[in-house]
């Protein structure tokens, strides 16, 4: 079932339509990529569902009702520009942002201590905003953001600014909450991040979807028949086959590479057939274009 | 605790505990006794010093006058001394000054004083008033055997004072004694309380806004509470804050002076008793049925009133600029108008605290942005029931009207980052929200 559902989102500003019809929706349990290049409309996209901004028209549905304010205590959000009172002590800040969500002081103070404990902060507690280190405010920024255990997370670009081993933190944590039964919407330019994580993706370019559905699916609409195969035999079989196009083949020790484009056969299953004809297969792997390949080839396109 | 509630209570606790707010209402009331009794502390410590000053009289009669006290010493010197070596005195700092008089004190030049260095105006004024003693007596002199029957009548006359009661007729027919200056002293108490408190607060509040947006917490929170609720909260903490400070103040001042009443030395009764003979009978009375003419219930209504009214009005303003701008400075040049218009209400506050129903001081009692400053400097001079009524319904008109813009102008400005926004685009903000 969707916990979002949105048709026809059109917002303008001042001479600029920011969104045009979006559509689109979010199975619950799901993580789902909002991408697009800077200035697409995705961070527009974004402030609507928080109710930021309300949209000149077009409908959110949030688990089958009227997106309103009291879901706003189901929702979670990290925005893309984020920060924190410097000068108020951390533990306070974070209850103080607990309670905003609807949170009692108690249960929030409980619920963050372990939260702390989990992300070795604990000591930080009475200390200023302004003392800890950046990696330590985003701790503390996605403790905050999770904190209330909403329905619907939102990360807006997680992952820029954190290093390495905090980026990972973050995924894991992400992976885990979607396990225990939360959606997430995130938007990101980090493509790597959105194959490994994401179930489906809307992809958003001058103010419209362009492209949109499961990670598996629009990679087989964007797939362009490659394959890279490991044999041996002679590869003049291969060249020579008219139903297939050589675009590069090597030689290891122990058997030959090579890339093909299949011209007619579409089926992986048919093609292995087919080759297996012309020489001996030792490996084969169907090449799908990367989700950075698909990002550039839609964005440019247009 | 409603969001509302929330913010409010963060405002105020995070405000409160300040080292800054703390070390502020424990000095600031022990700073105001300290300028009170400066001039007396510097009186005493620093001292004047002395000039000496040599003098020849030409005259053999003015120069009799001259009293030495802490200020000055004069030394008579025979009048056949020539001047050079009176510079040469100068010079070597035998005296300090050298002065010639050589004829009457009425007529110009004839009185000179050279010296090294500027004399101060305490001294010049002292001198001008032995000499003038000095031709008082001369003119008396004139007079013979009544001289001494016209110098105590002089002095009687510079003594007369001619007193005029105020009375100010109320419609029960309860008439009550008041005082100008009474109304003059609470007027202006009251009008610069209100002023100092728009405009403190008022910056408070926008750098308030102004540090949610920089540190870009903002979006978190618009995310969680409706950016009306959390400007309203903004407001209001602001207001709690320093009204707080004032309370704080008002109880540190009343105890120290309750202290310093009970420190001081009791003063030796028969010395009161003759300082009771001396003050006009019943003066302490006076004072309090004066006091009691200004109808200081409805001047704290009022006041209430008028502060918060003022205070909404322009905080929403603020909160306004403190949304569209990123930095302090940048700030400060959007403030620059609304600072003049505060300022312009205290100029005018202070000429009808002169003339309280000249046209100037009704109109601006009326205009929102004056009003409040200015219509608590005409109260306690007493002003017709329906002027602050009407000037009420504005003010609270005005308000709503100008939270509204502002909450409109600071729900778009709070995610504008970049460049300042002219005030052309804040109107754009207004429309587009």
């Amino acid at each position: 079932m969707a916990l979002i559902e949105a048709t026809n989102i059109v917002k303008d500003y001042a001479g600029h339509r920011a969104l045009d019809n979006l559509n689109i929706n979010v199975e619950e349990g799901t993580i789902y990529g909002l991408l697009g290049p800077n200035g697409a409309g995705k961070t527009t996209f974004i402030r609507i569902l928080n109710q930021i901004t309300m949209p000149d028209s077009g409908e959110i549905l949030f688990d089958g009702h009227k997106l309103c304010a009291q879901d706003i205590a189901n929702i979670g959000y990290l925005p893309e520009e984020r920060g924190l009172y410097k000068k108020m002590a951390v533990g306070e800040q974070a209850i103080f942002l607990a309670q905003l969500k609807g949170m009692s002081k108690a249960d929030a103070k409980a619920k963050l201590k372990v939260w702390f404990e989990k992300f070795g902060i604990a000591d930080w507690w009475h200390r200023k905003v302004e003392e800890l280190s950046k990696g330590m405010q985003q701790k503390v920024q996605f403790i905050t953001t999770v904190l209330h255990q909403p329905r619907l997370l939102i990360f807006d670009e997680p992952f820029s600014g954190f290093d390495p081993i905090n980026a990972n933190l973050l995924k894991n944590e992400i992976l885990e909450l979607r396990n225990n039964g939360a959606t997430v919407i995130f938007s990101t330019h980090n493509m790597a991040s959105v194959e490994e994580i994401c179930n489906n993706i809307t992809l958003i370019n001058k103010s419209k979807a362009v492209l949109s559905g499961s990670v598996w699916d629009v990679k087989q609409q964007y797939k362009e028949n490659m394959f890279s195969i490991k044999f041996t035999g002679d590869a003049n079989n291969l060249l020579t086959d008219n139903k297939i196009e050589v675009l590069e083949n090597g030689q290891t020790r122990d058997y030959q590479t090579a890339v093909i484009r299949s011209k007619e056969i579409t089926s992986a299953n048919e093609l292995i057939r087919h080759v297996l004809e012309k020489v001996d297969i030792v490996g084969f792997e169907e090449k799908l274009p990367t989700m950075n390949d698909i990002f550039i080839k839609t964005v440019t396109k247009q | 605790m409603s969001k509302l509630g929330l913010i409010i209570q963060r405002e105020y606790i995070t405000r409160v505990r300040k080292k800054s707010f703390i070390i502020i209402s424990l000095l600031a009331p022990l700073g105001i006794v300290l300028l009170l009794f400066l001039p007396a502390l510097i009186e005493i410590f620093g001292g004047q010093t002395e000039t000496s000053i040599a003098v020849v009289d030409h005259t053999d009669y003015y120069g009799k006058f001259l009293q030495t006290d802490k200020v000055a010493s004069f030394s008579n010197l025979s009048s056949d001394i020539d001047e050079s070596e009176l510079r040469q005195m100068c010079n070597t700092n035998d005296f300090d000054a050298y002065m010639l008089i050589e004829g009457s004190p009425k007529y110009k030049d004839s009185v000179k004083i050279f010296s090294n260095s500027t004399l101060t105006i305490d001294l010049v004024n002292k001198i001008e008033d032995d000499l003038r003693d000095g031709l008082r007596e001369r003119c008396l002199a004139n007079y013979g055997e009544h001289s001494a029957q016209l110098d105590s009548l002089f002095n009687v006359v510079n003594g007369l004072h001619a007193n005029v009661a105020t009375i100010n007729i109320s419609e029960d027919g309860t008439d009550s004694e008041s005082s100008a200056i009474m109304g003059f002293l609470v007027s202006f108490i009251v009008m610069f309380l209100i002023y100092t408190f728009v405009l403190v607060s008022g910056s408070m509040v926008m750098s308030s806004v102004m540090e949610e947006k920089s540190s870009r917490i903002i979006e978190v929170l618009v995310s969680s509470v409706r950016p009306f609720d959390l400007m309203m909260g903004k407001i209001i903490g602001v207001a709690l804050t320093t009204l707080t400070q004032f309370a704080i103040w008002f109880i540190i001042g009343g105890a120290i002076s309750i202290v310093a009443s009970i420190l001081a030395p009791t003063p030796d009764v028969t010395e009161l008793a003759n300082a009771a003979e001396q003050v006009d009978e019943n003066m302490i009375s006076k004072v309090f049925q004066l006091l009691s003419g200004i109808n200081f219930i409805e001047i704290l209504v009022m006041f209430v009133i008028f502060f918060i009214g003022g205070y909404l009005l322009y905080a929403s303003f603020f909160a306004c600029i403190g949304a569209a701008v990123e930095n302090q400075s940048e700030g400060q040049q959007l403030m620059l108008p609304l600072t003049m218009l505060i300022i312009i209400a205290l100029y005018i506050a202070i000429y009808a605290a002169k003339d309280p129903n000249g046209t100037i001081s009704i109109v601006a009692s009326m205009i929102p942005f004056t009003s409040p400053i200015v219509m608590m400097a005409r109260i306690p001079f007493g002003v017709p029931m329906w002027q602050i009524v009407l000037s009420v319904i504005i003010l609270i008109g005005s308000f709503v009207l100008s939270t509204w813009m502002a909450s409109r102008i600071y729900r778009i400005g709070i995610l504008m980052y970049g460049k300042k926004p002219s005030l052309k685009e804040m109107w754009k903000w207004f429309k587009q929200s």
